[in-house]
């Protein structure tokens, strides 16, 4: 059973249900992230994400360390992200301590002032994760380039923030914050796993259905895709000593409501998912990088399309041009219907495995809803896939690929970008 | 359901897939050659006799199937994750894995160079060098299950395409633990998994590295890159997992099973010090110990270095909460039942299990837990408190280790 209800106070619940299985994964999903800091003052910078960290600790019912105690009694694995668009609290519980589960969570969001003296320990925990990511190159690599193709828009923003704003801002100004975006009005939950449809219900409505929300949802500034008219390459580079160069390429493509973006999902499964993938078969296969992969971000708006390769120094011009035209295959690969058929069966069997597990279903639906507009469940998200024709390939292809804008990365001790698109790819 | 020595054949009707799991005891520890099993591995992951790379890419994507290989200190490990209605395909491409292999000078070649820049990727990360290099020398100096499964870049040129062959046949001579997960199998899809199962040898492998003399040893290397942060580790060597000691599990949980536990509460909540202090703990048949470690700048090493001390001192000699253990015991079982999730999961666990001859029935694990809790379980953990169990490793330069040295003697 998948299916999305409506709680007293018209918060959407998704109910999906797993026969048999011993757990159950409850999250509370807000449409809030780096988005909503654009164009405030710099000391927003990151500061959904530092909300994340003391989200509860600042709730009328319990302390932090309480709330960490009764987190742990019942058995739960919990934990919390961030993401331009998201910020997601979730708990994966054995059943029997299910309702216990809601009605903690119930009873976090009824806040508080935030703890002041947690609020100024947090603020170092946070950049001392922000110190953790740079000396991740790959992760760095890949929040440097999202930046830099999203500039001028409101995903330009990093989540971790920075060392000026983390140290800058006040309690009062995430106070205000909180108050602003984290109405239920903002917020859809998940109760995925194994349940009793009314009895939960119940629980849900007599908790989480009892909060008044208020009448308009907060949003953050949109964009949209607009296709290049000609084809440009900029770069940025991150000076660091590694014994492996890691570089990467980065571009926008449109948006998940868009027409295009089932196209842009295959295309995107043809690049880089599975063995079979064009990454695998031309960088890695090969022994020319360590490890290629790509990441498509659709949010409702726009879309990037991140590549990130970690090749040896003597590898890498090989590695760089066969990297430009590993995505120049997206357009100029004619997909046919056999093509099409052998990448929505790789897609189908991808989800299928990947969303055996309760908790990775409940990160994907923690952004679809956002993104989409609603929960999908495997079928429907396998349908919309299957539907995709080689015209309307072709025709995502022509739209976002026949010019780009692409932006070369580097994380090494020498700029190696040479502001070229390598001959054959779009020079 | 145990069906023989080290073959195991498990269902729970929830699961929509099957995985096939093999533990083969040839671990990097037996090696003539550093990293061999490593390079063996990625022969073995790439292609079989009738199916080229691409040919084998395209079958696995096609069906949906999951395959990995992972090589470890004392085994190396196969996974191969399929829809359930693939099981009987999944089992004879495991048989031709293992079993219908030719060894290709050029893709050995390949996957040698390969096998280099993994070592590279491994090393661009501070955190990584100290999970994957210091603390195992700093734990068991000077032996064997020291060394990196994926050997050095020096190790990795010498061996040849003969000699991965050669290796290949000695592994398969051994006995390995197979076990099969998913949501029913019939008949023949049990026959099939015994007769694969029967198509190894018989050999085994024992390996007891000598209990390291040096007392409160210590790792400083600094990482070859630049890094932020500076990361530390404290080990405490543990007893080997037979006979199952659930002290050590309500120890692990008491110091770093979540939220509320010593590690995260202290170092994270209670004094900031780090943004993820986590415990970490290996196992194999002779022996076993667990990291505490973390992510910090330069000054907050000592007093974090004084917490962890205290932290895994005091939960073994103090008198504790009764509410603290109840928490450490509820988290053990839920870990137990998290294990149900998935097919891949369970095949994992009871794979562990049977590794080492202990029974997988998650129920009576459980009740094991509930027993352990209310006794006196502390007194089980007094004998590791040896100095020469205790060790420290750190990204740092080499100027910590005199005040690791003081602040531990305080507990001796």
């Amino acid at each position: 059973m998948f299916r999305t209800v409506k709680l007293n106070n018209g918060v959407s619940v998704l109910l999906a249900h797993y026969d048999g299985i011993e757990t159950l994964s409850i999250g509370i999903s807000y449409n809030v992230g780096g988005r909503n800091e654009w164009k405030l003052p710099p000391e927003y910078d990151g500061v959904s994400h530092f909300l994340e960290h003391v989200f509860f600790k600042g709730n009328v019912k319990y302390s932090s360390s309480q709330v960490n105690e009764i987190l742990d009694d019942l058995g739960g694995m919990n934990n919390a992200f961030t993401t331009d668009d998201v910020t997601c609290y979730y708990t994966h519980v054995p059943v029997e301590a299910a309702d216990d589960a809601i009605d903690l969570f119930h009873n976090l969001l009824n806040f508080r002032n935030i703890d002041g003296n947690e609020f100024e320990k947090e603020s170092f925990v946070v950049r001392q994760e922000m110190r953790r990511m740079e000396d991740t190159p790959h992760f760095l690599l890949f929040v440097k380039l999202k930046e830099a193709i999203n500039a001028g828009s409101s995903l330009e923003m990093t989540v971790i923030g920075n060392e000026y704003s983390l140290s800058t801002i006040k309690f009062e100004q995430m106070e205000e914050y909180r108050e602003k975006y984290y109405d239920l009005s903002n917020a859809v939950i998940m109760i995925i796993g194994n349940f009793d449809e009314s009895s939960i219900l119940d629980k849900l409505n007599s908790s989480f259905g009892s909060f008044p929300i208020s009448e308009s949802k907060p949003s953050y500034e949109s964009t949209q895709f607009i296709p290049p008219t000609s084809s440009s390459l900029s770069s940025v580079f991150i000076h660091k000593r590694l014994p492996l160069l890691y570089f990467g390429l980065g571009m926008l493509t449109a948006g998940a409501k868009s027409k295009y973006a089932e196209s842009i999902e295959v295309l995107s499964v043809y690049l880089s998912s599975g063995r079979s993938s064009v990454l695998e078969e031309d960088l890695v296969r090969p022994g020319i990088a360590s490890f290629a992969w790509a990441e498509l971000d659709l949010w409702e708006d726009i879309g990037n399309l991140i590549i990130v390769v970690g090749a040896e120094q003597e590898n890498f011009d090989v590695a760089r041009k066969l990297s430009f035209k590993a995505l120049y295959k997206l357009k100029t690969t004619n997909f046919d219907e056999e093509l099409l058929t052998k990448l929505c069966d790789k897609m189908e069997q991808k989800l299928r495995m990947g969303l055996e597990s309760p908790q990775n279903l409940l990160y994907q639906q923690s952004t679809t809803y956002w993104r989409r507009g609603r929960f999908e469940s495997i079928e429907e998200q396998i349908e919309f896939y299957r539907s995709v024709t080689p015209e309307m390939i072709a025709e995502a292809q022509g739209y976002i690929f026949n010019n780009v804008r692409i932006v070369f990365g580097l994380v090494g001790e020498d700029d190696l970008s040479t502001g070229k698109f390598p001959d054959g790819t779009w020079d | 359901m145990v069906m023989s020595g080290g073959l195991a054949i498990e269902t729970r009707s929830h699961f929509k897939t099957s995985t096939i799991y093999v533990v083969l005891p040839v671990g990097s520890a037996f090696e003539k050659q550093a990293g061999i099993t490593s390079i063996l591995l990625e022969h073995l992951e790439r292609d079989t006799r009738q199916m080229d790379e691409s040919h084998f890419a395209d079958y696995l994507d096609g069906h949906g199937m999951e395959l990995s290989f992972s090589p470890g200190r004392t085994a190396a490990f196969f996974k191969l994750r399929v829809p359930a209605d693939e099981t009987k395909a999944a089992i004879s491409l495991a048989k031709e894995v293992f079993f219908e292999q030719d060894f290709d000078e050029d893709q050995h070649s390949t996957i040698v160079q390969q096998e280099i820049a993994y070592i590279h990727q491994i090393k661009s990360s501070p955190e990584n060098i100290l999970k994957n290099y210091l603390k195992w020398k700093a734990s068991y100096p000077d032996a064997v299950i020291a060394q990196h499964p994926s050997g050095s870049p020096e190790s990795l040129q010498e061996i040849s395409v003969d000699d991965v062959e050669n290796h290949h046949n000695w592994s398969i001579q051994h006995r390995p633990t197979v076990v099969m997960v998913g949501p029913e199998f019939d008949t023949q899809e049990r026959k099939l998994l015994e007769d694969f199962h029967e198509s190894f040898g018989t050999r085994k492998t024992s390996l007891s590295p000598s209990p390291p003399k040096i007392q409160l040893n210590s790792v400083e290397h600094p990482p070859s890159m630049d890094s932020s942060n500076l990361y530390m580790g404290v080990n405490l060597r543990s007893k080997p997992p037979v006979p199952e000691s659930h002290a050590q599990t309500l120890y692990r949980m008491i110091i770093g099973g979540g939220l509320s536990t010593r590690l995260f509460r202290e170092i994270r909540e209670v004094r900031n010090l780090s943004y993820a202090p986590s415990l970490s703990s290996v196992s194999f048949p002779a022996g076993g110990f667990l990291t505490a470690s973390m992510d910090l700048i330069p000054e907050s090493l000592e007093e974090a270095l004084e917490v962890t001390l205290k932290g895994l001192n005091s939960v073994i000699f103090d008198r504790l909460e009764e509410a603290e253990v109840r928490r450490a015991l509820h988290m053990a079982q839920s870990s137990f039942s998290f294990y149900t999730d998935t097919s891949s999961y369970l095949a994992r666990f009871i794979a562990g299990r049977l590794g080492y001859d202990l029974s997988y029935d998650i129920e009576n694990i459980k009740k094991g837990l509930v027993e352990s809790a209310t006794g006196d379980w502390q007194s089980e953990l007094e004998e590791l408190w040896i100095p020469e169990n205790l060790s420290f490793c750190s990204t740092s330069n080499g100027e910590f280790s005199k005040m690791w040295k003081e602040k531990a003697e305080v507990y001796f």
